[in-house]
């Protein structure tokens, strides 16, 4: 991180902010994509990152690595949209389908490659209904390849804990999982 | 293995499904970046609308402390070493002094011990002479000379006064004397001095065969201490002066007591003169010698005003003096800026 760029940043350069942003953009970018799970909620949630970000950059005293709280700040963002997004119980796809809507299947291919998106599919609908503590854990270790180290600096615990909860995650992912398509198997031999 | 390390190999299925959905992640939209920058550049410009009231607010500050700065070094220069003359009066000059005894003030000692007692006691006299029938014209003489004598007094508080009159000296003789004696010690006033004593020298010594001869009443009574002041400040003038004045007081002394003529109201009227011209002169010149010593002690005490410390004290007094005005000054402008300031909104 260039100091220069962060000290002309936070005395209100734009042009300092998105030279020392730009390069952390596509990281922001995955965690709001797998804290979402669609393009356009990962598109609003990534500019309001930058937003805080650009707000709040006075009050980043070096007490952590300036990524780390730059991915802090998209996880909380990502997190605060969920919230938002059950509160205002927003319109979900099921009730959509029930009155007809069918959305084209975004990755043509063979019937194993269905299997496989609509298995993915359902992994992001069970992480996205994991407690916020473990969804953060899982997140950052799992699927942006943290390593528990730089996981338990950003969360500011422990690395046991983020192992703790990053196993608790798993368990309970493996048990909905497994219940959801035993559910599905028994349905299709009835 | 660890229960960690047992627990995390315990789902390899989903382990794989999770590195899957990690690889699943789509290209950044094209408008993304755009999209914040955009978004950072407009919050940018609001926050540049908004800084320059928090910049007035800033300058504002600055300003007030700036025009407090130059109201207190500002003012303190202009009335420097204004606040101690005008404010020492006869009375405050006269309380310090009994409140602090020669020792006690290191820095005048003998200025304690000449000047002061001189001015403490030219009461006394101006009692007596009013008995005399003379309190009009001497009493006017004693006021202003009691003034000047108290605003000197003030100023050599402040200066080493040792240096300019020595040791401290006796009160023996009369208030005048004493002032006189005070000047006396300055050489470049010895002439003055000299021609006063030889001016007194034979009304005095006309004043002393009146009061040998009559050797009664309130006139005797009201002439003598003049008269010893007279004696007195010619005998110490300097050592030409004082026989001279024995010289003059003997001759003039014979012919009194050989024509025996000796009233009440003749002594009175001998007197006079001598009195007049004796608390004359010698207040004349014990003022004259004071404000020589005035003015050389305030050239002395200079330097030691001219510090940061007398600075600072110089800066107090006249925070002490001007304080209620700027108070008003304050509340003023207050009560003004609320009856006009709008309330801010929520």
């Amino acid at each position: 991180m260039d100091e220069l760029l962060l000290r002309r940043a936070r005395n209100g350069d734009a042009g300092a902010f998105e030279a020392l942003l730009t390069p952390l953009e596509g990281r922001i970018w995955r965690i709001c994509w797998h804290y979402m799970g669609n393009r356009e909620d990962a598109s609003d949630c990534g500019q309001e990152t930058m937003i805080r970000i650009w707000r709040n950059l006075g009050s980043w005293r070096g007490d952590c690595a300036f990524e780390s709280w730059v991915y802090r700040i998209a996880a909380n963002c990502c997190l605060d949209a969920l919230r938002k997004k059950k509160r205002d119980k927003s319109v979900s796809m099921e009730p959509m389908a029930e009155q007809g809507f069918d959305p084209p299947d975004p990755s043509p291919g063979t019937e194993e490659q269905a299997v496989e998106a609509e298995e993915r599919t359902q992994l992001r609908r069970e992480i996205a209904e994991l407690p916020e503590e473990q969804r953060e854990a899982l997140v950052l270790t799992q699927l942006e390849g943290m390593s528990y180290q730089d996981t338990a600096a950003l969360l500011q615990v422990s690395e046991g804990t983020v192992k703790s909860r990053v196993n608790r995650a798993k368990a309970r992912l493996k048990e909905r999982l497994t219940e959801i398509r035993n559910t599905e198997e028994r349905g299709t031999r009835v | 293995m660890s229960r960690t390390e047992e627990m995390e190999q315990n789902h390899p299925d989903l382990d794989r499904e999770l590195a899957a959905l990690a690889a699943e992640v789509p290209e950044i939209p094209a408008d993304f970046h755009h999209g914040w920058v955009e978004a950072v550049r407009e919050e940018a410009a609001q926050q540049v609308k908004e800084t320059p009231r928090g910049m007035a607010r800033q300058w504002r500050r600055l300003a007030g402390v700036a025009a407090m700065m130059v109201f207190l070094i500002g003012g303190t220069l202009l009335t420097r070493g204004r606040w101690t003359t005008k404010t020492t009066t006869v009375n405050d000059t006269l309380s310090i002094q009994a409140a602090e005894p020669a020792g006690q003030s290191p820095e005048a000692p003998a200025a304690q011990g000449t000047a002061a007692p001189a001015a403490r006691e030219d009461i006394q006299p101006l009692e007596a002479a009013g008995n005399a029938g003379t309190v009009t014209e001497i009493g006017a003489d004693l006021i202003a000379a009691r003034e000047s004598k108290a605003m000197k007094t003030a100023a050599y508080r402040e200066t080493s006064a040792d240096e300019v009159f020595g040791a401290p000296m006796s009160y023996a003789v009369s208030p005048e004397a004493d002032a006189e004696e005070a000047a006396m010690d300055i050489s470049d006033m010895a002439a003055q001095e000299e021609m006063a004593a030889e001016e007194a020298a034979p009304e005095a010594a006309e004043a002393e065969a009146e009061r040998t001869e009559t050797a009664a009443g309130a006139a005797e009574f009201a002439a003598t201490p003049q008269a010893n002041g007279a004696e007195g400040t010619a005998a110490e003038a300097n050592g030409s002066a004082k026989e001279a004045t024995t010289a003059v007081t003997a001759e003039a002394a014979e012919p009194a007591e050989e024509t025996g003529t000796g009233t009440a109201a003749a002594t009175a009227e001998a007197a006079a003169p001598a009195e007049k011209a004796g608390a004359g002169k010698a207040e004349k010149a014990a003022e004259e010698a004071g404000a020589g010593t005035a003015e050389k002690a305030g050239e002395d005490a200079k330097p030691a005003e001219n510090g940061i410390s007398g600075f600072f004290t110089d800066m107090w007094q006249f925070i002490l003096h001007v304080w209620p005005y700027a108070a008003g000054a304050v509340i003023l402008g207050g009560g003004a800026w609320l009856a006009f300031s709008r309330k801010k909104k929520p």
